[in-house]
């Protein structure tokens, strides 16, 4: 397991973070207002009251990739992260269960057994979508990590993550991510190849691709997507190219976090679509 | 003879992959064209009102309307942005718009008057920039700007 030291994490984090939120506001909002909708913004309310067994009044609200977030304390530190179609609780960080002091009790086996009881408590179907990927330690804590796949293709924000406290073995946060789409309804094959899209974006922006580096396929909501890099002017970008009809669907970061090691692309069969198979033998 | 035959295999090889590349790169190519025009059959949006291209667009849960804004590159653009029903935000991700701001809230029965130079062609994504609900990640169309 890799140790990754706290500050290089804190930055890396917030740089991550001002990326997603330059490139999309959609994804993430701060301080939303839930006032145009009384029953929207009091079920939220009180699932999140409930959840955390307070009647302590909620400082703001954020939006995370669909789920409001009901911060009770400041600094992202104390908050329950509610789904608003159905008002299930999805996830939560409380650092009051966070140690004070004390030294490490729990080694990573250890603290991985209770972070999977977590993730046996999942629905049966949530758990077969999900693969386990990877521990860091981060300032006396665990983070546990699983990722959704569908044929072996990873979905963009899908995820789920246990932090387990080192110390004191307590759960002091989790999230499951919504699943926005249902398998059955996500692309399961490229129309093009790793190759094409690769070519595609370089012809797009008329810059070479970064060397080495093999295109890999994501699943963004529903949608296949070729994964580039190019070498740019200043810095190397990533370019994501739709594995439909060939479109560009991004630029700059991947728009969600990507395992390490993770390169699923080249042994997926391409299904060449009839639009696909017009287009190439257009004139 | 040796010499002769290491050429014509290393010419094959060349060939060969040189071919293979430009399949791809043709490939690549009617991709691009195709995605550029794919838009080519979607009437221009709104109407001309002295000079500038006006267009009124409407804000509900969770759709736009018209659902796609279409305009020619050079077009001085003005969107009136009508809010519906709850208090909705507006965005084209990668246009900076002057004078406005996407955190900025149209509340129901405002309309928000946004003016801009449409500079470049392509293609961005039109969203709702405040939450609005639970499918406020949905209300994603696309802004065209045709060469």
């Amino acid at each position: 397991m890799r140790k990754i030291p706290k500050t290089f994490l804190i930055i890396v984090i917030l740089f991550l973070f001002s990326l997603s939120l330059a490139s999309s506001h959609s994804s993430y909002l701060f301080g939303i207002s839930l006032d145009f909708d009384r029953e929207l913004k009091e079920n939220t309310i009180n699932a999140a009251q409930k959840f955390m067994n307070t009647q302590k009044i909620p400082i703001i609200f954020d939006l995370n990739n669909g789920l409001i977030m009901v911060h009770f304390e400041p600094q992202q530190t104390n908050y329950v992260e509610i789904d608003p179609i159905d008002y299930s609780v999805h996830g939560f960080r409380n650092e009051n269960l966070k140690h004070s002091q004390g030294t490490v009790k729990f080694s990573t086996k250890q603290a991985f057994e209770i972070a999977m009881k977590e993730f046996d408590k999942l629905s049966p179907s949530t758990k077969s979508e999900l693969k386990y990927s990877n521990a860091v330690e981060v300032d006396g804590t665990y983070f546990y990590k699983w990722f959704r796949y569908n044929n072996g293709i990873l979905i963009l924000n899908n995820d789920f993550f246990v932090n387990v406290d080192a110390v004191n073995g307590n759960v002091i946060a989790k999230r499951l991510a919504v699943f926005g789409y249902p398998a059955q309804l996500m692309d399961k094959n490229p129309a093009i190849t790793g190759n094409v899209a690769k070519k595609v974006a370089e012809l797009t922006f008329n810059l070479p691709s970064v060397e080495n580096f093999n295109p890999y396929l994501v699943i963004n909501g529903n949608e296949m997507l070729w994964v580039s890099r190019l070498k740019g002017p200043f810095y190397p970008f990533y370019v994501g190219v739709s594995a439909r009809d060939g479109s560009i669907a991004f630029t700059g970061v991947v728009p969600g976090e990507v395992p390490d090691n993770y390169s699923a692309g080249i042994e997926i069969k391409i299904i060449e679509t009839d639009m696909v198979e017009n287009i190439y033998s257009s004139k | 003879m040796k010499k002769i035959i290491v050429i014509l295999v290393f010419a094959i090889f060349l060939i060969s992959s040189c071919s293979q590349r430009g399949t791809d790169a043709a490939k690549a190519k009617k991709l691009i064209d195709y995605n550029k025009k794919k838009f080519d059959s979607l009437p221009l949006s709104g109407k001309i009102v002295n000079g500038i291209r006006e267009i009124n667009i409407k804000g509900s849960q969770y759709e736009w309307e018209p659902e796609n804004i279409v305009v020619s590159k050079g077009d001085k653009v003005r969107l009136i942005v009508e809010s519906i029903d709850v208090p909705h935000g507006f965005e084209i991700e990668g246009i900076q718009i002057p004078e406005w701001n996407p955190d900025n809230l149209i509340k129901k029965g405002d309309k928000a008057t946004l003016e801009f130079t449409a500079k470049d062609s392509g293609v961005w994504d039109t969203i709702c920039s405040g939450y609005c609900g639970p499918g406020h990640g949905t209300m994603k169309r696309k802004f065209i700007v045709r060469e």
